[in-house]
Parts: structure tokens; sequence; C-alpha cells
């Protein structure tokens, strides 16, 4: 479903990524670990065609980075949900809002948003914040509404890219859990951390990377 | 893709940018201010010189001995020739009294016989008038019966016409500066609620709107703003005007707003600066965004 052939990468300031290489299959869940610097929010940047590389290329479902057209990212980014360490919520509207927002976008009707949108606060457990704006959440309560955005549409695939940064540990690990249950029903999901202590309680396979290379790959 | 979402995100734009959109919205009612007075002005002043052109188009004196006959038949064809527009007969006594308006004297105090010949002042559509053409009437004109002689002050007719061709020039150019004007100053102030709507173009973007779908609001929103703007023009032109009667005593040729064309003009121009404006000011920043 995703792979990473001969990437590289580099930046105009320097660094970025070496020579990258590997693949994750449906329902995978990996973890990306390494210091501040080792490249983990480029890949995962990669992943959406945020960024393209140099040389290399990388493939997410049927679309290549070397051949995807700029009209076709909003196509790949329906299949991809992210979430991120400052959680990217939109102040102005409630918690069901902003969840509802990525199916408002491709046209899904209102009794199917009300519907999906319920369903995916259930499972985060934020029924009861539903009609609360962000400034009234806590970090975790607003890191959950983040995921229940990316998961609304159903993605192939969530990338969470420090999602725990803001968080304490206990906080953190409910929201470790949370993501473990997004994977349990399917949908791969690769998690950008430095924080190692964390992904002891739940261990999965691992890249490590360091200064923008591919250190290794550690199993459970 | 969503119309009713596009519709709601771009109608309830001003109340998330709230300030950003009133000096958007007076930003283009003042530019279409300018643009309005700009035009008011410049056909009342090529309209005033059509009108003193018009009186040099073309006079027909007839001869003193010409029949009645003779009169209306010169008359008649002038009335059917092709682009005359206007012809106004001038009897040996309105000549008189014309004579003593102009003058201020008798013509009878200085002579004792009206020397004053019947004549037919004839006036052309805009379509028609140009020297050759004129000149070719005025030719054939002299070879009717009972015509003594046609007058056509050709110098004074070029040069009205050669003013009246720069002062289209100058207008159309001077409207469409400030209309490029307006564009930029519009598309700029627009950008200030664009600003204000970073995080919401970033959110879109993530979540995998189209360039499409995070365009059209704030496309709406500019045409919104074009209307709030046009309304806001309307009453300030029709205050230029009633002001500029009442300081001068002067009775404009045409006012703007009494055409309603004009008024569907004023919107649709409003509404294509705004539009374009929106569209100018958010394309940089979707291009910016991821």
């Amino acid at each position: 479903m995703i792979t990473f052939k001969d990437v590289s990468l580099r930046y105009d300031r320097g660094a970025g990524v070496k020579n990258i290489n590997f693949s994750v299959q449906r329902g995978e869940f990996i973890y990306l670990i390494g210091p501040s610097g080792a490249g983990k929010s480029t890949l995962l940047r990669m992943l959406f065609m945020d960024i393209f590389p140099n040389t290399g290329s990388v493939q997410v479902d049927h679309f290549d980075s070397n051949t995807i057209k700029r009209r076709q990212i909003p196509k790949l980014r329906q299949k991809v949900g992210m979430i991120f360490q400052d959680y990217k919520l939109l102040d102005d509207r409630d918690v069901f809002s902003n969840v509802a927002l990525p199916l408002q976008v491709i046209g899904v009707s209102t009794r199917e948003i009300e519907r999906r949108v319920t369903k995916t606060l259930e499972e985060v457990g934020l029924t009861h914040r539903r009609l609360y704006y962000p400034s009234e959440l806590s970090g975790g309560e607003q890191q959950r509404v983040s995921i229940a955005r990316s998961i609304a549409k159903d993605p192939l695939v969530l990338l969470a890219d420090e999602p725990t940064g803001n968080l304490d540990m206990g906080v953190a690990l409910e929201i470790l859990n949370l993501l473990w249950r997004v994977n349990a029903k399917g949908t791969a999901v690769i998690m950008a951390t430095h924080n190692i202590e964390l992904i002891k309680n739940r261990p999965s396979r691992t890249f490590r990377l360091s200064h923008g290379e591919f250190k290794g790959e550690l199993l459970p | 893709m969503n119309l009713s979402f596009i519709f709601k995100e771009g109608l309830s734009g001003f109340k998330r940018a709230k300030f950003p959109f009133i000096v958007s919205v007076v930003t283009l009612s003042i530019c279409l201010t300018l643009i309005g007075v700009s035009i008011m002005i410049g056909d009342n002043i090529f309209g005033y010189f059509r009108e003193v052109q018009s009186d040099f188009d073309v006079q027909m004196f007839y001869n003193p001995q010409a029949s009645n006959s003779e009169q209306h038949a010169a008359l008649e064809y002038c009335n059917t020739y092709p682009g005359v527009m206007t012809t106004v007969y001038i009897s040996r006594n309105e000549a008189v009294a014309l004579f003593q308006e102009e003058f201020g004297e008798n013509i009878f105090d200085i002579l004792k016989d009206n020397p004053f010949p019947a004549s037919v002042r004839i006036g052309f559509d805009r379509y028609h008038q140009n020297v050759g053409y004129i000149s070719g009437f005025k030719a054939s004109l002299e070879q009717l019966p009972g015509i003594e002689t046609v007058t056509f002050h050709k110098a004074l007719f070029l040069k009205l016409t050669a003013i009246l061709r720069v002062l289209t020039m100058v207008g159309g150019a001077f409207v469409l500066l400030l209309f490029i004007a307006s564009v930029l100053l519009t598309s700029n102030t627009i950008k200030l609620i664009i600003l204000a709507r970073f995080d919401w173009i970033e959110t879109m973007r993530l979540i995998g709107a189209s360039d499409f779908t995070i365009r059209s609001p704030f496309l709406l929103e500019g045409a919104f703003q074009g209307i709030l703007g046009a309304i806001l023009t309307l009453g300030a032109v029709h205050g230029v005007e009633a002001g500029i009667m009442k300081l001068t005593n002067l009775d404009l040729n045409s006012r703007l707003m009494q055409f309603p064309e004009v008024i569907i003009l004023l919107f649709t121009t409003g509404i294509i600066l705004g539009v374009l404006g929106s569209y100018r000011a958010v394309r940089r920043f979707i291009y910016m965004v991821v």
C-alpha cells in the first residue's frame, strides 16, 4: 500500500532524507522514531505529497509521487488521515463541525454526516463534547477531535506526527491506545515520535531514523 | 463537491472576519464611486461637446424666390436622407427673432427689410458624423432647386471631432487604469480576510479539499462584497450628482442613476471587482499552503 523506493530529499537549507526504502502493508502499525531533525516529519509530508523527493519514488495506494498531478492530490488526501502535535482544529466551529468538515468537503449528505460523525465521536469518547469549541477542551480532548476528524472519512492510513508531543504521559498513553483501536479496525497507522518510553507500552514494527538516514528496523 | 457547503462558508465568511470584510466593502465602494463619477463627468463633457458639434453640422438656406413646393421637397429630401437625425425649419421671422436673441438688436432698427432667408438646420446621428459623409450630403443639397447656399463649418467640425476622439481615448484609458487599480486595491484588502482565515485554508488543504472548494467561498464572498459595495456606490454617486447640480446650478446632461442599464453595470462591475480581487488574493495563498 505504501512504498518508499530509494527516496532522497535535500532541503535548500540542508538536511532532508537519504536513500530511504521501506514499505507498509494495509492494517499495519508503524512507528518512526528518531531525534528532532531525523527526517520523520519529512517522510510523513512526502506521504501526503506536501513535498516530493528529489530522487526515488513514494507510492501511496495507486498514487505515485513521480506521476501525480496537482489536481489529484486532494483525492490522495481524502484517503490519508493526518494528525499533528498542534491539532490544527478550527477554533470558530464546534467539535461536531470540525469532525464533519472532511465529509462536507467530499459532498456526503447531511444525514450521513450526522450518522458518521456521531459514530466517530463515540469511538473517540467525545459524544458529550460535541457542541464544545476547541478552546473549551483539554489538549488530550483536542487531539481526540483531530483523530475523529481524520478517521471520519475512513482513511486507508492515518499519519500521526508527534501526536503526543504536547501531552503528559497519562494522556499520551490514552491517545496511543486510541490510535491502536483505530488500527484494529483496519486503518494503517504511521506514527512519528521521539518518545521511546511511550511506545514501549504498545510495541510494533519500528523504523529508526537519524540525520535523515534509515538506521534499521526494530521488530516487536 | 458540496455546493451548499461552499455557499454556507462563503456567506458566513464575513462573520469570521468582520473588520476586514467591512474594509473590503468600503474599498470596493470607493473604487466603484471613482469609476462611476469619472464616467459621469466624462459622459457629460462628451455630451456637451457633441451638443456643440451638432450645432455645426449643416445649415441649408433657401433662395428667397424658392416656391413652397421647392422648400417642401428640399426639407423632405433632408428628412429621408440616411443618418439625418434632426431637421429644424427656421422661417424668416424666426430668423429675425433669433438675431435679436443672439445680438440684442432688432434687425428692422438697422435695415428696412428682413435680410434673412428661411433655412433648415440639419443634425446627423453619431454614426454619420464624419466629414466625408456630410460633405457629400452638402454637395447633393446644393444641386436642389430653390437652395441658395449650404453651410458646413468643416474646420470647426474637424476640431470638435478630434477633441471628442481624444476625450474618448483618454477617458477610456483613465477608466481602464482606474479599474486595474481597483482590482489591485480590492485584492490587497481581500488578503486581510484571507490572512484571517489562513488556518481554514491550511486545514482544508490537509483534509483533501480541492482548489475549487477552497477558492469558491472566497469568490462568493467577493461577489457579495461587490453587491454591497455597489449599493453604497449608488448612494454616493447619487449624492455627488445632486451636489454638483445644487452647487453649480448645472443641469447635467446625463445622470448615471437615471438609467437602469447603468445600475446593472454598476452591480456587474462590483461583482467582477470583488471576484477578481478575491481570485487574485486567494490564488497566491492557496499555493503558499501545503
